[in-house]
């Protein structure tokens, strides 16, 4: 008979497993991620349930016709993977049995799985009903007034792998040394931000990564260590700090280093264009254009995507963006058109997976996205120029 | 600075052969408009009910003065700086309110030349209206187009158009490089959304006392046009209302008239047969809404300015002044019935039948181009 404890370790590990197994489709996980967080997130089941989704209906031929790359039919779920153990029965999901209705989820697309507006985070704390304690909690910025989000994390390990995994699809680790510099957001210790490099940092077996105090002036040699074991900087900060430090006058960074601003130009100045941002950047550290990069990720997310230089965000395997309508964010739009990004980041498999931000954002066919500021409520509304031509 | 009484006379007789469907021009725009499914016939009708009642010589005259008034007296000492020989382009939405119209009188009145970029989505109204322009004013009224690319070399001295702020630097960039505008263009650009009313006790009270429909006249009617007109999409249009009450205390008699409108003058964008997303959404967060055909009615401000949302919020004058600071340019106008706030406001029974004269973003663009 296992432990309590165990039984926790063990399911999150099975999911960490399910989460970041290249052999199980995006669309399978997806399914599976949600028919947990329908029985285990109530809040989450009961937004399903309003909007007519059928949840008490499971497809029977679950496991005998699911094709990955048809999103018209069912799913074929596996409970041996991943999800085998669930903790408030010690046997495994039970998925709820009753009247089918409608065609069951598992019959649509992972983009039909309803994204929950993210404000939730903001007004409701988000936990599964098997968490007692969670092992990290995250809080947005909280800017301008605004109440924060708070993101439990239940499982730091899966929040690290995301993290680590991540990072690893887009750089080779081995070969960068992670400076920060992150005025601002030292002052919330709850800041995912923080978080994620500090990840990073304990993780680079060189020694050489770490944050920059505040207090002091960014210098040339503050990087030697770096130069000398012919490693690459990799330079993180928020928009508004990088910008500072160019203001300031930052130093010249050796040739093969990497900026990364992680968004938050909104908050201290005034807003400018990311073309404008990042052609700042690479001025301001003698880096050329396509070493300015960035990172999308928030406190109510667990993974992350990387801008690598091409100027669009990539994901990794386990997070997927799509680009909804704003008026009727259950469907999509399709490449080329701006709408509100939709999240479903299946590493925030214990708390909300499912996401609609409030960012505006625009796609390309190959699934890479362009992050472009908040998405104003009031666009719909009153006379609107188009770019039609 | 301004063009004379010939002027006004002329765009005066334009504006009348195009309302009595010269050529067949009105009939065959609004048919198009409508078969087109652009906007609804009772919209439409409603467009041009104002444009006979607020374009006439009297208040186009009292414009024209008005501006040169204040032209003057901005600018005493300075040597005047006509337009005369500029060119202006203007950028038209796809929306019915007049801002199109506006801009149209307002470059003639100026003395510039008009090129209008139409709306791929409402290009016959304004066409036929061109047209019997250019008649009138062949000097002045020179191209119109649905496509950008046809302004290729403009290099237009003065850009007019209306659009959200993200639309602002894509708008700019393709004029540049277009060079559809010239390299000194000035730009004004309207970037409202929507607008606020204001309620007092004494109007709460009247609201709880009315019934819907014909036989209700009043507040209660101008509250409910004022918020579903052009399917409360326009600037002008009311996206929250500050009152003394909950929305509940009044729901009784506001949402049954709200419904009745809707019935009557079904919405064209309003397609979609499945419960709305947002009121999914606070249901399940168990705030208090209410709807009204494809109209929600909540309290929830996160919601505020959102297309088919009235947010009703409890509160007082302070309350408006603080939305009005918050929402910055996104508020077109305050709306009241009698009461005096320390902000700009205009009558709520104006909300949908705004004066040719009435000022987009708070700005009088007759003026504006004659700087």
């Amino acid at each position: 008979m296992l432990s309590e404890s165990e039984t926790m370790s063990r399911f999150f590990e099975s999911w960490r497993r399910s989460i970041f197994d290249p052999d199980i489709p995006f669309r399978r996980k997806a399914l599976d991620v949600f028919r947990h967080q329908v029985s285990h997130v109530p809040i989450y089941a009961r937004f399903c349930d309003t909007l007519g989704i059928d949840l008490s209906a499971e497809s029977d031929d679950d496991n005998t016709t699911g094709s990955d790359d048809d999103n018209t039919t069912g799913s074929d779920i596996d409970n041996t993977t991943g999800s085998d153990i669930d903790p408030t029965t010690g046997s495994g999901i039970n998925p709820p049995s009753g009247p089918k209705k409608n065609p069951a989820i598992s019959q649509y697309s992972d983009a039909a799985i309803p994204l929950m507006p993210i404000q939730v985070f903001r007004d409701l704390l988000i936990r599964p009903d098997y968490l007692t304690i969670p092992e990290a909690v995250f809080r947005s910025s909280g800017t301008s007034g605004s109440r924060q989000s708070t993101h439990e994390i239940a499982d730091l390990t899966l929040y690290e792998e995301s993290c680590l995994r991540g990072f690893g699809r887009f750089y080779d680790p081995e070969q960068f040394a992670v400076r920060a510099w992150l005025p601002g957001y030292s002052d919330n210790p709850n800041s995912s931000l923080v978080a994620m490099i500090d990840t990073l940092i304990r993780h680079d077996r060189s020694g050489l990564s770490r944050f920059l105090p505040l207090d002091q002036p960014m210098h040339e040699s503050d990087f030697d260590d770096i130069r000398e074991q012919n490693k690459r900087i990799m330079l993180f900060g928020a928009a508004f700090g990088l910008m500072d430090l160019v203001d300031s006058g930052a130093p010249a960074l050796p040739s093969g280093s990497v900026v990364v601003e992680t968004g938050g130009m909104k908050t201290r100045r005034r807003e400018i264009p990311k073309q404008e941002l990042h052609h700042r950047l690479a001025e301001g550290f003698a880096i050329p254009r396509d070493a300015v990069h960035s990172e999308y990720g928030m406190a109510e997310m667990c993974s992350q995507a990387w801008n690598n230089g091409s100027g669009w965000f990539a994901c990794p395997p386990w997070l997927k963006i799509t680009i909804r309508d704003p008026q009727y964010p259950m469907e999509l739009l399709s490449p080329g058109k701006e709408g509100l990004i939709g999240v479903a980041d299946l590493a925030n498999v214990h708390s909300l997976s499912f996401i609609l931000t409030q960012d505006r954002g625009v796609m390309r066919q190959d699934g890479t996205f362009q992050v472009l500021g908040r998405w104003d409520h009031a666009e719909l509304r009153g006379c609107n120029f188009l770019m039609e031509s | 600075m301004m063009q004379s009484d010939g002027q006004i006379t002329r765009i005066c007789k334009a504006v009348d052969a195009w309302l009595g469907n010269e050529s067949g021009l009105l009939e065959q725009a609004r048919e198009r408009t409508i078969s087109d499914g652009l906007f609804t016939l009772h919209d439409v009708g409603h467009m041009l009910e104002q444009v006979a009642r607020t374009v006439t010589c009297e208040a186009i005259t009292a414009w024209v003065e008005k501006s040169r008034d204040s032209y003057a007296v901005q600018n005493s000492g300075r040597k005047d700086s006509a337009v005369y020989d500029k060119n202006v382009l203007c950028l038209h939405a796809g929306n019915l309110p007049m801002i199109g119209l506006q801009d149209i009188i307002a470059t003639l009145l100026s003395g510039a030349r008009y090129h209008g970029k139409l709306s791929a989505r409402d290009p016959w109204l304004l066409d036929g209206l061109l047209r019997l322009l250019q008649k009138q004013l062949p000097e002045n009224v020179i191209t119109w187009s649905t496509n950008l690319d046809d302004f290729e070399e403009l290099r237009a001295d003065r850009i007019l158009f209306a659009g959200s702020e993200a639309s602002v630097e894509p708008v700019t960039s393709r004029l540049w490089e277009l060079r559809a505008a010239g390299k000194a263009a000035r730009f004004l650009n309207r970037t409202a959304r929507f607008s606020i009313a204001w309620l007092s006790g004494k109007d709460v009270e009247e609201l709880r006392n009315k019934t819907s429909g014909a036989e209700s006249p009043g507040l209660l009617n101008d509250l409910v046009e004022a918020v579903m007109r052009y399917e409360g999409r326009g600037c002008r249009s009311v996206a929250v209302v500050v009152a003394p009450c909950e929305l509940s205390d009044v729901a009784g008699t506001l949402i049954p008239a709200l419904q009745d409108y809707v019935k009557k003058y079904p919405f064209l964008h309003s397609i979609k047969p499945e419960k709305s997303y947002w009121a999914s959404y606070l249901e399940t967060m168990d705030r208090d809404f209410f709807e009204s055909g494809p109209i929600i009615l909540t309290g929830d401000t996160d919601l505020m300015g959102k297309e088919d949302v009235v947010c009703w919020i409890s509160g007082d004058a302070m309350t408006v002044q603080q939305i009005f600071e918050k929402a910055g340019p996104k508020v077109q106008s305050i709306y009241t019935v009698e009461n005096p706030l320390p902000l700009y406001t205009e009558a709520l029974s104006r909300a949908q039948k705004p004066p040719i004269d009435w000022k987009p973003d708070g700005v009088d663009v007759l003026r504006w181009l004659s700087g």
